[in-house]
């Protein structure tokens, strides 16, 4: 009996063994019933673009019928799909045919052999109606490497409702003095923060530098963080911080499962954050509908420039992949011409690289449109209020490194434990030049 | 044919024989050391002097090297791991020793229940119990351990995330959770091999529960601790999986959470800088190779007396 069962569980061992295989990615298929349907692998870190590139698929399917796309995404959290992209183009295989690329680890593959198909000539049939400059954070050497989704344009979010009850009235704040103003007689009436800094990521930092026209590298990527200009900045976000007027957000960023539930909940009255931040706000506070006003950033006097593009993800094709130009036909219609452009805004609230949407009155006054209905102003009128004065960071090669010690210490070391502004920057920057590649 | 048969069967005789069949044996072992351990570490060495790109490499001599001197982030990252792993030795070697015998000894109830009860945590995908403590650890007042230390102690919100002994009580409790179980078997089957005359001479000698547990059991399961030690040692030093799922694959303020092969991870694929990760991952071998010589040299499994 017991050998019985000894066998029987030595075989169920072996066969457990035989039979457990990976799976294989077919990257194409004949379908038998209509034209050649390919089969495109894409990868993203939010799995709303890749329900929208299916729903664009679906559209450039009725206008090619003899060259009909099927895709199937994979979703993986922002980190690990980044590392194992690149885990896979170092090994040369594994590698889907469309991959998203976020600004933050763009510089990642920008090093060495560049993976991704040169789109450039793909992207030239749109050139007249897009907006360049956001086109240029995804170029090398003059080359198109990436196609990006939106413009990112960063706006101010407040809460017209919590700002009133301290009888704020946001269209008054129109400099960072009146922000501090405003701040301070929020915190006096409610005894609550207006707004927060965040210690995990730099959003704050770069779009105030970004106004002073001041990129947190040098033209040739080399970290440039202790300058007159930084710390002017770190200095004023330090002084409010110390006065007690604002305050610091659970995880220390906006963006996270936390962050988010604190602007739901009103625990924010004010938050500087680029356009594509409100589908947060429709994901997330439904409470909120009607009470969320989109404005221009407060700038500085001396200020050259009225905002900056932040974030943003750049989709790549990936060069050896067998169905490369298809895929980049396809993406790059997708995100930049009109139509792509019109169902990336009414899907996902992303400020359209195509400026033909913006003129599009069917579009821009939709009365249906969810992020029309929930925000008090409209987004497109802030847009071209800002347009002519939008800032463009570059991201180069230490630009990962840079952020990453920004976000574990940097801004630890002067909020949290309160250390000297100059002292944390210069300590910071040498560091940063030590580090850089 | 029959020439043939012969030279073959003579072969096989050579190569069945004493003198031959040792290595043989040896040899899936070797060839998987050399395969999966020699030959990852030349590579990382030779890597440590390149600058790794996609495409092509550049050799960089000692730049790599001159880095990891520089970077102010190394030594916090050693100093967490060698901190993670004494905490860890401190408590994970003295209590499931104890528990163990509790659970040996006689008088005690349903001891194979508690055992297996024990041991579950460490079925419990990494993955899953970091991710579900990174939830009852959470910065806020409602989170499960906050709730707990505020209604029962009567303490303030614990920032466990962000201050350093805080981050290393969660590390650490997670450690303990999931693998005292483990050590609890160890010590278990050392204790079994306990002969049963010294406990019953040390009986007739008179001496008490406490005195049998210092002067018979530990000197006796020796060299079940010196295992559980090195083991640990090599675990505590090289963990990285649940630092990563506690801080859902971020940065931790001012580093609180950045182990060694935290470290290596974060700049090797996170920064796409392999060169200077190979750097640090061999600076993790040269660290626990000494730990664990000055250990095993220590504890005399090694050395002048050999095995006692």
């Amino acid at each position: 009996m017991k050998r019985l069962l000894s066998v029987f569980l030595v075989s169920v061992l072996i066969l457990s063994l035989v039979t457990a295989q990976g799976t294989s990615e077919r990257t194409s298929e004949k379908d038998t019933s209509q034209s050649t349907v390919t089969t495109l692998s894409v990868w993203s870190f939010v799995q709303a673009h890749m329900d929208a590139y299916k729903k664009l698929s679906a559209v450039w399917n009725e206008d090619h019928p003899d060259e009909q796309i099927k895709l199937v995404d994979t979703y993986y959290d922002w980190a690990s799909m980044h590392d194992k992209l690149y885990s896979c183009l170092l090994a040369g295989e594994g590698a889907p045919d469309l991959c998203d690329v976020e600004i933050g680890k763009w510089p990642n593959f920008m090093q060495g052999e560049i993976k991704f198909l040169d789109l450039t000539d793909y992207v030239l049939p749109y050139k007249d109606q897009i907006v360049n400059t956001r086109m240029q954070v995804y170029q090398k050497n003059g080359k198109q490497y990436g196609v990006p989704s939106h413009i990112g344009a960063t706006v101010m979010y407040y809460n017209i409702d919590l700002l009133q009850k301290a009888g704020i009235d946001y269209r008054n704040i129109k400099t960072w003095d009146d922000f501090a103003n405003a701040c301070r007689i929020y915190k006096a009436k409610t005894g609550k923060y207006m707004t927060y800094i965040e210690t995990y990521g730099a959003y704050e930092f770069s779009y105030m530098m970004a106004e002073l026209g001041h990129d947190i590298i040098t033209a040739d990527g080399r970290p440039d963080l202790y300058n007159a200009d930084a710390v002017r900045v770190c200095k004023l976000w330090k002084s409010w911080y110390d006065e007690g007027i604002i305050g610091t957000i659970p995880t220390g960023n906006a963006d996270t499962d936390a962050g988010k539930a604190a602007v739901a909940s009103g625990e924010i009255a004010a938050l500087g954050y680029p356009l594509w931040y409100m589908g947060r706000f429709t994901d997330v506070a439904p409470d909120l509908a009607g009470k969320i006003a989109i404005a221009p950033l407060p700038v500085f006097k001396d200020a050259t420039y009225k905002s900056v593009g932040l974030g943003g993800t750049g989709t790549v094709v990936i060069a050896n992949g067998p169905h490369a130009d298809l895929a980049a036909r396809f993406i790059t219609w997708a995100k930049l011409s009109e139509t792509g452009g019109i169902t990336l805004w009414q899907d996902l609230g992303y400020d359209p690289i195509n400026t033909k949407v913006w003129t599009n009155l069917t579009v821009t006054k939709d009365p249906g449109n969810k992020f029309l209905k929930y925000f008090a102003t409209n987004p497109f009128d802030v847009l071209s209020e800002i347009k002519d004065g939008i800032f463009a960071c570059k991201t180069m090669q230490n630009s990962a490194t840079i952020n990453d010690y920004l976000s574990s210490t940097t801004w630890n070391r002067m909020y949290i434990n309160g250390e000297d502004v100059e002292k944390v920057l210069k300590e910071t920057q040498t560091e940063m030049e030590t580090q850089a590649k | 044919m029959s020439m043939k048969r012969k030279t073959l069967k003579k072969r096989w005789e050579t190569f069945s024989s004493a003198k031959v069949a040792p290595y043989v044996f040896v040899l899936p072992f070797l060839l998987t050391f050399v395969i999966f351990f020699i030959y990852p570490i030349i590579s990382s060495v030779m890597t440590s002097f390149q600058n790794v790109q996609l495409g092509a490499s550049k050799w960089v001599g000692l730049a790599n090297y001159k880095r990891l001197a520089a970077s102010s982030e190394f030594p916090t990252a050693i100093r967490n791991s060698l901190l993670y792993t004494v905490i860890t030795i401190a408590l994970m070697i003295p209590f499931p020793l104890l528990f163990a015998v509790m659970l040996n000894s006689k008088s005690m109830r349903g001891g194979t229940f508690f055992r297996a009860v024990l041991f579950m945590p460490i079925l419990c995908s990494v993955v899953v119990a970091g991710m579900t403590f990174r939830f009852m650890f959470n910065e806020t007042d409602s989170a499960l351990v906050n709730e707990f230390f505020m209604k029962v102690f009567g303490t303030r919100r614990i920032m466990w995330k962000s201050r350093q002994w805080p981050a290393m009580a969660m590390m650490v409790s997670l450690c303990c959770w999931r693998w005292t179980g483990m050590n609890i078997v160890y010590f278990m089957s050392g204790l079994r091999s306990v002969p049963v005359e010294l406990y019953e001479a040390a009986d007739i000698d008179g001496a008490s529960a406490a005195q049998r547990f210092w002067n018979v059991t530990v000197p006796s399961v020796k060299p079940t601790t010196i295992y559980v030690l090195t083991i640990s040692i090599y675990g505590g030093l090289s963990m990285y999986t649940e630092s990563r799922m506690l801080w859902d694959a971020k940065s931790s303020p001012m580093n609180v959470g950045l182990t060694i092969v935290g470290f290596v991870y974060q700049k090797g694929i996170s920064q796409a800088d392999y060169g200077f990760a190979s750097c640090a991952g061999l600076c993790l071998l040269l660290v626990t190779l000494v730990v664990n010589f000055i250990q095993l040299r220590g504890t005399g499994a090694i050395g002048k007396g050999g095995a006692k």
